[in-house]
């Protein structure tokens, strides 16, 4: 599995890569010799839109790190009693509160546009799995419905969120 | 005996069950929008606070069995009432929101906005379900292949809109029954009085819509007839029927609540009778129905799903009981009610 690299293109290489052979082959079949087959031993048409799936993995595994790094930081301040008085650390914490929701929507993106072309994985290919009785026009009636729905309960979400931290915590009764 | 006769009766048992569970918390919600002040609203709100999420499972556990065991079925009828599901979802999930919001802002303008939100939220589903199942009473336009070619207009056909008031007007006097053994005083006074008058459109009704399925869809009563099941549930339904105002002026309302809860069961299970062994009746051609023989699973899958079912239901139905059981008497308003 490589860790780290630099791609290039021309020719298609990796360059200063940081990785840790069989290990791949292990998490994905408990046995270090197990053969991952690469993308390019796919037939052309079964292999997904790449750049995003590329993308939003990355990006999701590269948060993932962020909370990991985060979290020794603050349990190691914790430990020394200092991280209440670590101001940048409590405000990037704040400023961190979107963030797993980023990292779960990017890896819900790289799940469905990662298996692509398939909708059930060697049986079933998307575009056969489409209903033929619903029309175009009726799926996108249902697209702007829960759109505008969802847009309107995340908007309200936000502002009682925002209404309710501006609030503060209840002042417990002594 | 046939496991797809089992699965049949299975999806009708979580069809009745989500009718008779869901179906007052739809009638308390539409009475909402009849409540004369903000207690009031709140009454009806937190008389099922506790247990509709509950009851809306058995959609989900109704709608999962078919697709497990009739998923020709599934794929026409979902697919078919496309538009109408996409209204049901987005109207349950403005309902499921009501809940949660309407407490968080005090402001008059706000309450109101999800009041309605609550009340046209039940009222949508509860004509929509009684829609869904005029059209499948009605025959729905199912080609040989097995796909519905008709649109959502098709749907709204004066048949299966009358089947949506039948359905709207049970569920309103099933929510109020219900309503009445959870409140007091004036409010319960009010709700035994539309829980009457609504019985009385109910009878009015179903005498019309039986009429006209007779005319309608002669084939219902084809096989039906012959069957001793249908002269069971004939007299337990009128049996229901007449009981019911006679309970409901002595006052015992838990009693008029098991007797209408009896009242849907019958009435859904000889709807289910007189369409078996059809599932989706064909208004094309009869023979291009889809029946529990040519739309089921295999048999390894309907076995499988029937011992899940065998150890799931009985959950379900332990943990409605339970709810109930922990949220008896009259509804208590205080600081954590909605």
């Amino acid at each position: 599995m490589v860790f780290f690299a630099i791609p290039f293109t021309k020719p298609p290489e990796l360059k200063g890569t940081l990785e840790l052979p069989g290990l791949l082959s292990w998490m994905a079949f408990g046995d270090i010799n197990a053969h991952i087959k690469g993308i390019n031993e796919f037939p052309a048409a079964d292999i997904p839109p790449l750049w995003l799936t590329f993308v939003s993995f990355h990006n999701m595994v590269v948060l993932g790190m962020y909370f990991i790094l985060i979290t020794i930081v603050a349990s190691y301040k914790l430990w020394k009693k200092t991280l209440y008085d670590t101001r940048w650390l409590l405000k990037l914490f704040i400023w961190s509160i979107p963030l797993p929701l980023a990292a779960c929507q990017l890896g819900w993106i790289a799940a469905e546009v990662g298996r692509q072309p398939w909708i059930v994985y060697g049986l079933l290919k998307t575009a056969q799995a489409q209903s033929i009785n619903v029309s175009a026009g009726e799926i996108l009636f249902s697209i702007v419905l829960f759109g505008i729905i969802y847009l309107l309960l995340g908007g309200l979400y936000i502002y009682l969120l925002v209404r309710e931290v501006k609030h503060g915590p209840q002042r417990a009764n002594v | 005996m046939d496991l797809r006769i089992i699965w049949f009766w299975m999806v009708g048992i979580l069809i009745i069950g989500y009718a008779i569970l869901d179906g007052f918390d739809f009638g308390v919600g539409i009475l909402s929008l009849f409540a004369r002040d903000e207690k009031e609203r709140r009454l009806h709100m937190n008389a099922i606070g506790p247990v509709w999420d509950g009851n809306e499972v058995w959609l989900l556990t109704g709608g999962g069995a078919l697709f497990a065991a009739f998923p020709v079925v599934y794929a026409a009828v979902f697919s078919g009432f496309y538009i109408a599901l996409m209204l049901l979802l987005a109207a349950l999930i403005f309902r499921a929101v009501s809940f949660e919001f309407r407490g968080k802002v005090d402001s008059s303008v706000w309450r109101r906005v999800w009041d309605l939100a609550f009340g046209i939220g039940s009222l949508l589903p509860a004509v929509l379900f009684g829609v869904a199942i005029g059209n499948i009473l009605h025959g729905v336009p199912i080609d040989a292949s097995g796909t519905d070619v008709g649109s959502f207009l098709e749907m709204l056909n004066p048949f299966s809109i009358g089947v949506g008031v039948l359905s709207l007007v049970l569920f309103v006097m099933h929510g109020a029954i219900y309503l009445a053994d959870k409140s007091e005083g004036d409010l319960q006074t009010r709700c035994r009085t539309r829980a009457s008058q609504a019985w009385m459109l109910f009878v009015v009704l179903y005498i019309v819509m039986t009429i006209w399925s007779w005319i309608g869809s002669p084939f219902l009563f084809e096989n039906s007839l012959q069957n001793p099941l249908f002269y069971i549930l004939f007299v337990v339904l009128i049996g229901a029927i007449v009981f019911l105002p006679i309970v409901l002026k002595s006052g015992k309302m838990g009693r008029a609540f098991l007797i209408s809860s009896l009242l849907i069961a019958a009435m859904l299970g000889e709807m289910a009778l007189s369409l078996f062994p059809r599932l989706v009746p064909s208004s094309i051609d009869l023979s291009n129905s889809l029946t529990i023989y040519n739309a089921s699973s295999t048999p390894l899958t309907l076995k499988t799903m029937l011992i899940i079912a065998l150890i799931g239901i009985p959950c379900v139905i332990g943990y409605s009981v339970f709810i109930h059981y922990v949220f008896r008497g009259k509804i208590e308003l205080t600081e954590e009610s909605y």
